[in-house]
Formats: structure tokens, sequence, C-alpha cells
């Protein structure tokens, strides 16, 4: 096994660490919304909702980061360039990602000055991290992207879907700079602001995720590189064009002028139908194969992703992407049902495949099946749609109640969160969280037994039956 | 837009896009089974998925560009599971060639 796929190891398991604090935070969080009080002066709302959230991006982010030291080596034949530093690098990482966590729970907030900024938090919402720690992130990044580049380079060799790795790395290295910026007109500030976050998530991140995929498709089911990259191109062409000005949906209320209603509403309704033909394409590989893989958990997952990304992005997005509706339903639970359905589906679901087809190598396991995997496929799954059915249900109350009919005053906002649907639907939020738990739990004991277990079942199956024949 | 008109606006664009992924689902399904009720399955499902539109062009209150959109939309789906199919044939058939 290459050093980096030992780095890829390490960034899987700190992916999975961080996972399960994005589930605690996001559980208390959502407790918090039920019992008015909990925790409070102890673990704020306001603290538990940044670790929720800041955790799901940095634990996506070290799930493609694995994958690729992961994939690198086999797709050029040789170590990773500059690995030491890589791994150097990933405990700077995991120190900042610590440090960052202890300050916003101890710390929380100071006075607004530089010192506030540079060394406990700067206030927006993704990127709450100090700068020290943007900074160190984006060292991190930087040799993330010098170990691509100067590999492939002293491989003298590219391919396609490296090519597409190459070009993306530029803007998901260049994007994060924005996180640094202060600006305090808040028009300007959101508009750069919305660069990083839709164009991380819609843009450089989908086109990742697309190169994992493609490179554990080769893995998983054996399919060619032609098929592979022919498709990832395609799949660029139509996020990318549908993506980059989809931007223009979180333009509609931030003071922009008023074409970006028209722009991103025309090309956010666009955005459905790559994902359309993405789904398409998964039912006809695992038509093609048979459903027979020798690892199906991962197998199950990607075609998770594929559907996770059609229904929360397409469906959950084209509900609320045109700008009459999305003038009643921006910002509220209906967002927030959105936005889980579809980084889980475009997003998390790959980066769990992946993890489970690096264990199959590292385990020499021939076969990676068993009961634990679909338990955990099933709780993580059904918990999720149930958190966003339940998040729905109270964003349509929260646009119906206090947008559309209280006309979002202060006291429409206060009777709709009293309002009954809202209630249930953040209590089955709740409710659903628990379940979805209860799966991060069973995947924790799959990933840590999965190989394992199947091997030495195989093994002793099959020196039974050749002791018997 | 009244509140009751723009919640059934949302879900009859979120069941415009569910209709979508039905027919695109049961299309390629019936073509891998070669199963002739689950290909007339997946027209039906394009023709609900063709009546919401309509119904949204007729008599929802979206402004006429946005309606346009919905329509034209609607008529791009049509083509998508069965072109993306063809495409993933001569794909494979050249993967086939390759070997």
């Amino acid at each position: 096994m290459y050093r980096s796929q030992q780095l890829a190891l390490k960034y899987f398991t700190a992916a999975m660490v961080l996972f399960g604090i994005m589930v605690v935070a996001g559980l208390l969080a959502s407790a918090q919304y039920v019992r008015d009080g909990f925790l409070l002066n102890v673990l704020d709302f306001s603290v538990n909702k940044t670790l929720h959230i800041d955790t799901m991006i940095i634990w996506l982010l070290m799930g493609f980061m694995g994958a690729i030291y992961w994939f690198l080596p086999i797709e050029l034949e040789r170590e990773t360039e500059g690995i030491r530093l890589a791994e150097v690098m990933f405990w700077v990482f995991c120190a900042a990602v610590a440090v960052v966590a202890a300050v916003f729970i101890f710390v929380q907030y100071g006075p607004s000055n530089d010192t506030t900024l540079w060394l406990i938090m700067q206030g927006r919402k993704y990127v709450e991290a100090p700068r020290w720690a943007a900074a160190g992130i984006t060292v991190v990044v930087l040799v993330f992207v010098y170990n691509v580049v100067f590999t492939a380079i002293k491989a003298k060799k590219i391919t396609g879907i490296l090519a597409v790795l190459l070009v993306d790395l530029v803007p998901l290295a260049g994007l994060y700079l924005i996180a640094f910026p202060s600006i305090t007109n808040m028009s300007e500030d959101l508009y750069w602001w919305w660069w990083l976050v839709h164009l991380w998530v819609e843009a450089t991140w989908e086109i990742l995720i697309g190169c994992i995929m493609a490179l554990a498709l080769m893995q998983l089911l054996g399919t060619t590189r032609r098929i592979v990259e022919t498709w990832l191109y395609i799949e660029v062409a139509l996020v990318l064009g549908t993506g980059i000005l989809g931007l223009g949906h979180h333009y509609f209320w931030i003071g922009t002028p008023s074409y970006w209603l028209g722009i991103g509403g025309f090309f956010s309704a666009l955005e459905p139908l790559p994902l359309l033909g993405m789904v398409v394409h998964a039912v006809y590989d695992a038509g093609a194969h048979h459903m027979k893989t020798s690892n199906k958990p991962a197998f199950y997952w990607m075609m998770a992703e594929a559907f996770g990304n059609f229904l929360g992005g397409g469906v959950w997005g084209f509900m609320m992407t045109l700008p009459q509706i999305n003038l009643f339903t921006h910002g509220t639970q209906w967002t927030v049902s959105h936005g889980h359905f579809a980084f889980w589906g475009a997003y998390a679901c790959g980066v769990i495949s992946v993890i489970y087809l690096a264990l199959q190598k590292l385990r020499a396991a021939q076969e990676m099946n068993g009961q634990a995997w679909r338990w955990s496929f099933a709780l993580l799954n059904i918990g999720l749609i149930g958190m966003v059915g339940a998040l729905l249900v109270a964003g349509i109350a929260q646009a119906f109640f206090e947008r559309a009919i209280g006309g979002s005053t202060l006291y429409a906002f206060i009777a709709a969160q009293s309002n009954e649907w809202f209630v249930q639907g953040i209590t089955m939020r709740l409710v659903f969280g628990l379940v979805f738990a209860a799966g991060y739990a069973m995947l924790m004991y799959d990933l840590l037994s999965i190989g394992k277990r199947s091997l030495s079942g195989e093994t002793l199956r099959t020196r039974a039956t050749g002791s018997a024949a | 837009m009244t509140p009751a008109e723009m919640v059934v606006t949302s879900l009859l664009l979120g069941l415009f896009v569910v209709l979508a992924g039905c027919y695109g689902v049961l299309f390629c399904v019936g073509r891998l089974r070669a199963n002739r009720a689950l290909l007339y399955a997946a027209y039906t499902a394009y023709g609900m998925q063709a009546a919401v539109a309509a119904s949204l062009v007729l008599s929802s209150s979206l402004g006429e560009w946005w309606k346009l959109l919905v329509a034209a939309s609607c008529a791009v789906y049509l083509p998508i599971p069965p072109a993306t199919w063809r495409f993933l044939e001569s794909l494979h058939q050249l993967k086939e060639q390759d070997s």
C-alpha cells in the first residue's frame, strides 16, 4: 500500500469522527428547537448550529481529500509527490479543527475588532473559523494541490480524469480565499460570500465528486476509462453550464440588481436536467452489471448518491427556486430541508462509498457484505428522509403562516414558531435525527469490522467446502 | 399569488421533477428488462408530468416567462432518458469493441 493511501485512511478516519460530531451537534441543536432553554449558556444553539454546519463542510472536504490521496497513486502508478509534507499537513488540519471547535465551545464570541476576527470567529456562516485557522486550511489545500500537480508532473502522465481534477483544483483553492475579507456592506459581503458557498458546492465540489466517482466506478464495476471519462466530460459541461449561473438564486433578496431574478431562476430551473441523466446512468450501470459486485455497500451508496442528488438537489431545489415561490421560502426550514437532502445525496453518500472501497483493499476482502451495512444504510437513509420530510412540513408552515399570510413581521414569526404544523415538524425532525444517529453508530461498527468479518467467514466457508470436497 | 397558491404551485413544481425521475427510471428499467409494460408506465409518468406542467401553465399564478420555462423544460425532459440510453449503449458497444 502506498503512503498516500495510508494518509487517505487517516483522512477517512478524521472525516468519520467529524461526521459523528456533526450528528451530535445537530441533535443538540434540534433538541433546542423542541425544548426552550435546553443547555442555555452551557452549549448555546448558535454554537451547536455552527459546529453542525462547519463539521459538515470539513468532514466532506476531508473525505474528498482522502479519496484523492487514495486514488492518485493508483491512477499515476507512483507514490504521491511531497507525501511527507501532506502527512504533516493532515495533523495541522486536525489540530486546527480541534482548536477552532474548542474556541467555539468555550469562548464563542468576542468584541467587534480584528482580534476576534483573527483568533475567535469571523461570524460568517460556513466560514466562521477565525482567520488563523482559515489561513491554515488554505495552506493545507495548497499542499494538496501541490501533491496532485507535482505527482502528475513527475509521473509525466495525464489522464482525462486527472486533467479535469487539476483544472478543478484552481477554483477549489482560489474560492476559499473569499473566506478572508470582512466587507461591512452586507449586500457586497453576501455577494462574494455566495461565490464561496455556492460555487464551491455546486461547481467545484460537484466536479471533484464527479472525478472521485469516475475513479471509484473503474475500481468498483470495472467500467472502462473511455466510458467514465466521456461521461465525466458531459457531466462537467452540464453541471457547470447550469450550476455557475444558478448562483443567481442566492442573489434574489440580498440587494443585488433585479436581473438576477431572471438569471438565477432560469439556470436553477435547468439544474435538475443533468441530474436526471445521472439517474438514468446509475440505473443503466446497475442493470448492466445485474447488481453484482464484490462490494455491495460501496455500490449501494453510489446508487444512493445518484438518487439523493436528484431528489435533494433536483426535486427539493425546483420546488423553491423560482423567484415567485422563493420570495416566501428562502431562509425557512424549507431551505434547511433542501440543504440536508442535497448535501447528503450529492456528497456524503459518495464519500461513504469510497471509504467502503478503500476498506476492501485494506482488508484484502474478496467480498464486502453482511447485515450491518444494510442496517446502517437503511437507518441513515430513513433517518435522513424523515428529517427532510419533517423539515419540509415545518418549512411549508413557516412560509405559509409567517411569510405569505403574516407578511414576515416579528409577530408573524413568533406565531409561526408556535404553529402546530411547525412544532410537529420540528419535533419529528428530532425523532428522525435519532434514527439517523443510530444509523451512524451502525455505520461506524460496520466500517470497523466489515471485511475482517466477511474475510474470515468466507475463508472458513471456502476451507470447509474444500475439505468436504 | 395567494398563500394557498404558493404552496400548491411549489408542490406541483416538486411533483413535476419527481415524475421526470419516475419517467427516467421506468424507461431505463423497461429497456434493461425489455419490458413493454414498464415502458408504457414510463410514458404514463411522462404524460402525468406533462399534465402537471399544463396545470402550472394554465392555472398557477406564475409569471408568463416562468410558465414558458416550465413548458419548455417539460419538452426537454422527454428526450433525456432515450438519448442518455442510446448514448450509454453506444459507449458500452465501444467498450466491447475495445476488448
